[in-house]
């Protein structure tokens, strides 16, 4: 029989997996209904939705405006009708530079790191023609809900995101070093298996990571279904929304709906969780100790974290440091540093993730042919 | 046949064992030796827990660590101290055991049924072993390390925490698998060896200090083993100079054994056993 199934079988019937699964489901529970308020808020863009208004005109203006008529929360910070009759005028006026400078503001970038993303974002500005030509520059979400569309685009994938990699980190540590935690290392590694389980378990334990993650992505959105009866609204183009997400959805920089764009977050969270799994299991391959595998990642983000606060802004090495490698271990390594900062969806994160992922298995297939050749 | 030739095992400047040779064929093999003398280094090196720093241990004239899996196939191996998981049965763990031991699902399931029978835990097969006592447990490692039918079975210490019964129940099934196996039983309780085993190897500074027959090993005494009686006034003036053994009281004397290179006018020279010679070489220790 294979072992492999046999270590699945093991960690989907352990207690830890359904603790941790239980627990973050309860927490995802928690964020969605916390904004339960905006349920009249969202039924409203639905029927919108059904009657055919997608997108934000000066013709259908007045409809938007009567269909949200007295459910708009009370700590909204502009009113439907303001966001509603600014849309199409900024939608006309907003340029790639507009982009650019948002960014590099938000990150208090100056030298040649602004140079760059103003660089970068030059090409942009064809995307934002085809856009306002096709209205998608113009889709209707749900307005002025005080962060409605932050649980989308930001709680929901940050705890989906921790909780998956904190998951995977302890049911790696739990399963790859069971021989040693449960001192049955002895037996174990002479059986006719012998260290070959440490790669066996380390696959196995990824497997389960994949479910965890999968199974946690799945049963969040189907609570926010639950709750918030989105329907048509999974569809409405969202892109870069959250670039200005604060008042209204206006401009795609890629044109994905909000169901693909949960979908990217959710790739993103798995393959960030398969990450900290293949970290947890060099680290506790080569330290056999789960505590100080523990404490030896946790430094190791937080480190990222602080080289990429405290490198100096103007510079190029900065923002490639901060933006392209660093970035992935950053965020991560702010949740265990502070509990803050988090994915959002840049195609350079998936190609640096993968980039990690490379080096880390690299990494855990060299300590592996180590440890079969070293003295238990 | 297993064979050690001139191993040597050093945890960095720390010397553990120092030109090992040895040779297995089937049949039982005690391995005495007091704690600490390296019994269970060398039986780690035997079973690929550890790697020799200087020699080669050989299977079948192949060497142990190039056989890799076709070598731990064949081997069974109770730890001195091993762990399991608490909420397992102790149906399960064997499950468990049988599949790392590459064992075929059929296979299994049967030889599982036979194992607990032979340990006599066919009646708490359902029970969660974090309820099992000491000895409970041990019985569950035997069924373990037999479970493969290994041609090579290593106990190190396999009695600790069995009772009377379960220990002569043990030393039966031990008996009727050295007929076609290699039995290697690391202890320092004599009496789990002394009957049962077909050689004795004994460790002593790191090397090998004897390894013959319980017969040939306890030859080399005779003559220097003797009782007398002693008054309970002199006792501690015999245990200083001589090596007492054992000693009984008999109304208001004591009738010691004790280990001496001469005899003398009232001693009776008495048959030396296994006891006297570990006592012998270890005493001191």
């Amino acid at each position: 029989m294979d072992c492999r199934r046999q270590e699945v079988k093991r960690i989907l019937t352990g207690r830890l997996f359904w603790i941790l699964f239980t627990g973050a489901l309860v927490v995802n529970f928690w964020f969605i209904i916390n904004y339960r308020g905006n349920v009249p808020m969202v039924a409203a863009a639905t029927v919108l939705g059904e009657n055919g208004v997608h997108h934000v005109t000066v013709e259908n203006q007045e409809e938007i405006i009567a269909a949200f008529a007295g459910r708009e929360p009370g700590n909204a910070q502009i009113s439907v009708r303001s966001a509603v009759e600014a849309v199409p005028h900024i939608a006309e006026y907003l340029e790639a530079a507009d982009f650019a400078e948002i960014f590099i503001e938000d990150l208090r970038l100056t030298g040649k790191a602004a140079d760059m993303v103003r660089n970068a974002c030059a090409p942009l500005e064809k995307l934002l023609l085809r856009d306002r030509k096709n209205d998608t520059a113009v889709s209707l979400f749900v307005p002025c809900t005080a962060g409605f569309f932050d649980l989308f685009s930001y709680f929901l994938p940050i705890a989906c995101t921790v909780e998956a990699s904190l998951a995977a980190v302890l049911l790696m540590l739990r399963c790859v070093n069971a021989p040693y935690d449960n001192r049955s290392k002895e037996l174990v590694y002479t059986t006719k298996t012998g260290r070959r389980l440490n790669r066996l378990q380390t696959e196995s334990a990824l497997f389960t990571i994949l479910l965890f993650a999968v199974a946690l992505w799945g049963s969040t959105i189907l609570l926010a279904e639950g709750v918030f009866r989105m329907g048509e609204l999974w569809q409405v183009k969202v892109g870069s929304m959250m670039m200005l997400h604060f008042f209204y959805p206006i401009i795609c920089r890629f044109s994905i709906s909000l169901s693909t764009y949960m979908l990217l977050q959710a790739a993103l969270s798995v393959c960030m969780a398969l990450l900290f799994g293949i970290a947890a299991a060099f680290f506790v391959t080569r330290t056999h100790r789960t505590v100080t595998a523990f404490f030896i990642i946790s430094f190791c983000c937080a480190l990222a974290a602080a080289a990429a606060e405290i490198a100096p802004r103007d510079s190029l090495l900065f923002f490639i440091l901060r933006f392209q490698p660093v970035e992935f271990v950053k965020k991560a390594g702010r949740w265990f540093a502070s509990g803050a900062g988090f994915l959002s969806v840049r195609y350079y994160e998936a190609v640096f993730g993968l980039f990690w992922g490379a080096l880390l298995l690299l990494l855990l297939i060299r300590q592996y042919k180590k440890f079969r050749l070293e003295d238990i | 046949m297993l064979q050690i030739q001139d191993v040597t095992k050093n945890y960095q400047n720390f010397v553990a064992l120092e030109h090992i040779n040895l040779e297995f064929e089937n049949g039982i093999y005690g391995l005495l030796a007091p704690n600490g003398a390296g019994k269970t280094t060398l039986l780690k090196l035997i079973t690929t827990l550890l790697f020799p720093t200087e020699g080669k241990i050989l299977y079948d004239g192949v060497e142990i660590r190039k056989l890799d899996a076709l070598y731990r196939e064949k081997l069974g191996f109770l730890p001195q101290d091993f762990g399991y998981y608490r909420e397992y049965t102790p149906e399960k763990y064997l499950h468990y055991i049988g599949v790392l031991k590459g064992m075929e699902r059929r296979e299994l399931q049967d030889k599982i049924g036979q194992m607990l029978e032979l340990v006599g835990l066919s009646e708490h097969k359902n029970k969660k072993m974090k309820k099992f006592s000491g000895g409970m447990i041990q019985r569950v490692g035997i069924a373990q390390a037999l479970l493969n039918d290994p041609q090579i079975l290593v106990l190190d210490e396999p009695t600790a925490g069995l009772d009377p019964g379960e220990r002569m129940r043990f030393r039966k099934i031990l008996t009727s698998l050295s007929k076609d196996k290699t039995v290697l039983v690391s202890t320092h309780i004599v009496s789990d060896v002394e009957f049962i085993a077909n050689h004795i190897v004994m460790l002593k500074d790191k090397k090998v200090h004897c390894n013959d027959t319980v017969e040939n090993i306890c030859k080399k005494l005779e003559g220097s083993i003797f009782e007398t009686v002693v008054e309970e006034e002199e006792l501690s003036g015999w245990e200083e100079r001589y090596q007492v053994v054992s000693r009984r009281r008999e109304g208001r004397d004591i009738v010691i054994r004790f280990i001496s290179r001469n005899g003398r006018q009232g001693w009776q020279p008495v048959k030396p056993g296994l006891e006297d010679v570990f006592l012998f070489l270890y005493g001191k220790e």
